[in-house]
């Protein structure tokens, strides 16, 4: 670590207040030889840091690295060896070249396959803004849903270590993190986050209902995109219909569904915490 | 075969089995193997009055050792304190340190604690904390809390790592609870763990009144019929917590023995803390923190912006041990903060970032009525650079007698990888 920090030494930043542009200082430099990974470093200069990043460039542990993190990323937590070993390939003999990894990942069988459908759940992140976005809530005050982001585990910006917000789910998943997903559900589809609009009843094209399977169905295709397990929808119809949920006005004696319950409970599903 | 495959193939009999069964207490109606997992769960979690239970209490912002546990017995802290100091103890005087031992005092606002320290159920050890010379709040607090000091890539938490460390079968959802809406740094880890800012507020809570047993019942029916594994176990672990924190009815609590928990966050989350182990749900190990400590000006002596942070914390530790009566014999809390603060107070009456700082030790079988540690002592030239108290005991060294010694955990070196934490060297805070 000492040692690469010296090779990078003299790499600086002009005038970082106004113009902010790189720059090489000769007299901040550390010329003495250096040692990185076993090689001596003496290229002279700011060619001492290229030295590195041409030496990390072409580490295989780096291909490997990278790999693991973009399959990671867009495949699944446990990404199959035999595909990271692929792209591992590829990386080298296109000198680290992504957009050919990303082809070699895309185009690969495991990519397509049915282990990796919708095999990653949903960071806090992607939660907040893909519920908010499916329920085409209009946000004028972005803070409350930065700290409900923060609730569901991932307090923006702050995370500790500097590897950075894991990518894997076991990280997302737990007891508390699960209830306050469910809670936000509900709470933005009720209209209760504050500074964040939601009109659910035009989003279902209902303006009330009295047929709980109508409002589910439709809550289902829109949210889910109709993918549930058969009985989601039979399930919540069942615990709607209690006589105690159906709201009584005193003008309208038929009794109608909160459509944002509705929305609260099919936002808070299993099939929506994965991407 | 579960007796869950044979009771859940409606659509939501599960929740109305188990929550059947739990408020009959029918468990002695179906033989343990047949049990679901649940139900075991929640039979191992009732009647264990041998489980130890261990709470840490974190100062955020480095609290001020030197006067919370005041060396008075050393002529240099007050040269170096001359207006915050916290003069010698006289008898009468309310602001005067209280004598512990003829050399330490207690900060007067600590009051509470003096009982305790002389029923020898409250330690305390001096000159302790973290090795790294770091001065800034963010990598000290870091390190104290993933256990790894210098260590930035550290993942996860010393605190998760011991509850790894000892598995169980069958662990209740609130085997490892922080007091807060977020789960700190010490927490975080593959064991799992529950954040809880209020008890009363860990529920599904719908917009419409009357709404939440059916909204609870949708979510529960979904989760439980998932064929996704993971959500699946988290969702019934989540609703199983509600259930027994119901079962708690945390709305109706008071405390016993006429313990007066103060109004503040961290008196409430003490109060809640209490609530939960009295509420046998099998919680293991509780994280709570507070903060305010990092007073570079104007900190006040015997009174002021400390003592008051100080009052708030003896007050909450008593009420916690008063409290907990006999079931303190189960439990052992202990404190800590990211580093102490300069020996010398700084020109606005205040401290600035320090180094060794002084933790607490309260429990049943905390070998208290003693300040631990070898005190490296405060005259200039024993000074850690020249400026703060020197450290002499690591902070892991201090927990790790408390896990192995109160908790049963053989393997510290999963704990606190890279330290060598030898039995030898623990000061002698738990009674063997």
């Amino acid at each position: 670590m000492t040692e690469v920090a010296r090779c990078f030494t003299g790499w600086t930043i002009d005038k970082p207040r106004e113009i902010a542009q790189f720059k090489f200082d000769e007299r901040l430099h550390d010329p003495d030889p250096k040692l990185v990974l076993g090689k001596k470093i003496h290229a002279d200069g700011m060619k001492d840091g290229e030295e590195v990043i041409e030496l990390l460039a072409h580490n295989p542990n780096t291909a490997k690295f990278i790999s693991t993190k973009l399959a990671r990323r867009f495949v699944s937590d446990a990404p199959p060896a035999a595909l990271v070993a692929r792209m591992q390939q590829t990386f080298e003999s296109s000198d680290g070249d992504i957009r050919a990894v990303m082809k070699t990942m895309i185009y690969s069988p495991e990519f397509w396959s049915r282990d990796a459908y919708r095999a990653k759940i949903k960071t806090p992140f992607e939660l907040v803004i893909s519920a908010a976005r499916a329920l085409a809530t209009d946000v004028d005050t972005p803070m409350p849903l930065v700290q409900w982001t923060g609730r569901i585990g991932e307090p923006l910006y702050q995370c500790q270590p500097p590897t950075g917000y894991s990518d894997k789910a076991d990280a997302w998943v737990n007891t508390g993190a699960l209830l306050n997903r469910l809670n936000y559900s509900l709470a933005l589809a009720g209209n209760k986050v504050r500074g964040s609009r939601t009109d659910v009843p035009a989003l279902l094209g209902m303006d009330s209902s009295t047929d709980a399977k109508a409002a589910l169905d439709r809550g289902v295709q829109l949210f889910l995109g109709g993918e549930t397990g058969p009985s989601t929808v039979a399930t919540l119809q069942k615990e709607l219909e209690n006589p105690q949920v159906l709201q009584a006005k005193l003008d309208d004696p038929v009794r109608q569904i909160d459509l944002g319950v509705v929305a609260g409970l099919v936002l808070g599903a299993p099939e929506f915490q994965r991407r | 075969m579960s007796m869950s495959d044979h009771c859940c193939e409606g659509s939501r009999p599960l929740k109305f089995s188990r929550r059947y069964f739990l408020k009959q207490s029918g468990i002695a109606m179906v033989g343990l193997s047949a049990m679901p997992a649940f139900l075991q769960r929640a039979v191992a979690s009732t009647p264990m009055p041998n489980k130890k239970q261990f709470v840490v209490l974190f100062q955020r912002g480095a609290a001020d050792g030197l006067n919370i546990v005041v060396p008075f017995g050393e002529p240099n802290y007050y040269r170096m304190r001359p207006s915050i100091a916290i003069p010698q103890p006289s008898r009468g005087s309310a602001e005067a340190a209280i004598d512990l031992d003829g050399f330490f005092g207690l900060h007067p606002s600590l009051a509470p604690l003096e009982p305790l320290f002389h029923k020898n159920e409250l330690a305390i050890v001096h000159a302790t904390g973290s090795p790294d010379p770091t001065r800034s709040h963010f990598d000290a607090q870091d390190f104290m809390e993933s256990g790894t000091p210098g260590i930035k890539a550290t993942e996860d938490g010393w605190l998760n790592r011991t509850v790894r460390t000892v598995p169980e079968d069958n662990a209740s959802p609130f085997r490892a609870v922080a007091m807060g809406s977020n789960l700190p740094r010490m927490l975080q880890g593959s064991a799992s763990a529950i954040a809880l800012p209020d008890l009363k507020q860990f529920k599904v809570m719908p917009q419409g009144a009357g709404m939440g047993a059916a909204v609870e019942g949708g979510f529960e029916a979904m989760y439980a019929q998932t064929v996704d594994h993971a959500l699946k176990g988290t969702g019934t672990e989540t609703f199983e917590a509600i259930d027994l924190l119901r079962k708690v009815d945390p709305s109706k609590y008071a405390p016993e023995n006429g313990a007066q928990y103060p109004t503040s966050r961290l008196g409430q989350s003490l109060q809640q803390i209490g609530q939960l182990l009295k509420a046998n749900v099998g919680v293991e190990v509780l994280f709570v923190d507070c903060g305010g400590w990092d007073n570079h000006v104007n900190e006040g002596g015997a009174q002021g912006q400390l003592s008051n942070l100080l009052k708030d914390l003896g007050q909450g530790l008593a009420a916690f041990h008063q409290d907990m009566g006999d079931r303190m014999q189960n439990v052992v809390v202990v404190t800590m903060s990211e580093f102490g603060r300069t020996a010398k107070e700084n020109g606005n009456r205040g401290t600035d970032h320090g180094h060794a700082n002084c933790m607490f030790v309260m429990g049943g079988d905390v070998k208290g009525g003693h300040v631990y540690g070898r005190w490296p002592g405060l005259n200039d030239h024993q000074l850690n650079d020249g400026r703060d108290l020197a450290l002499t005991t690591d902070f892991r060294s201090v927990l790790g007698e408390l896990l192995t010694r109160h908790i049963g955990v053989g393997d510290l070196k999963t704990v606190f990888p890279g330290f060598e934490n030898n039995p030898q060297k623990f000061l002698g805070l738990v009674r063997a």
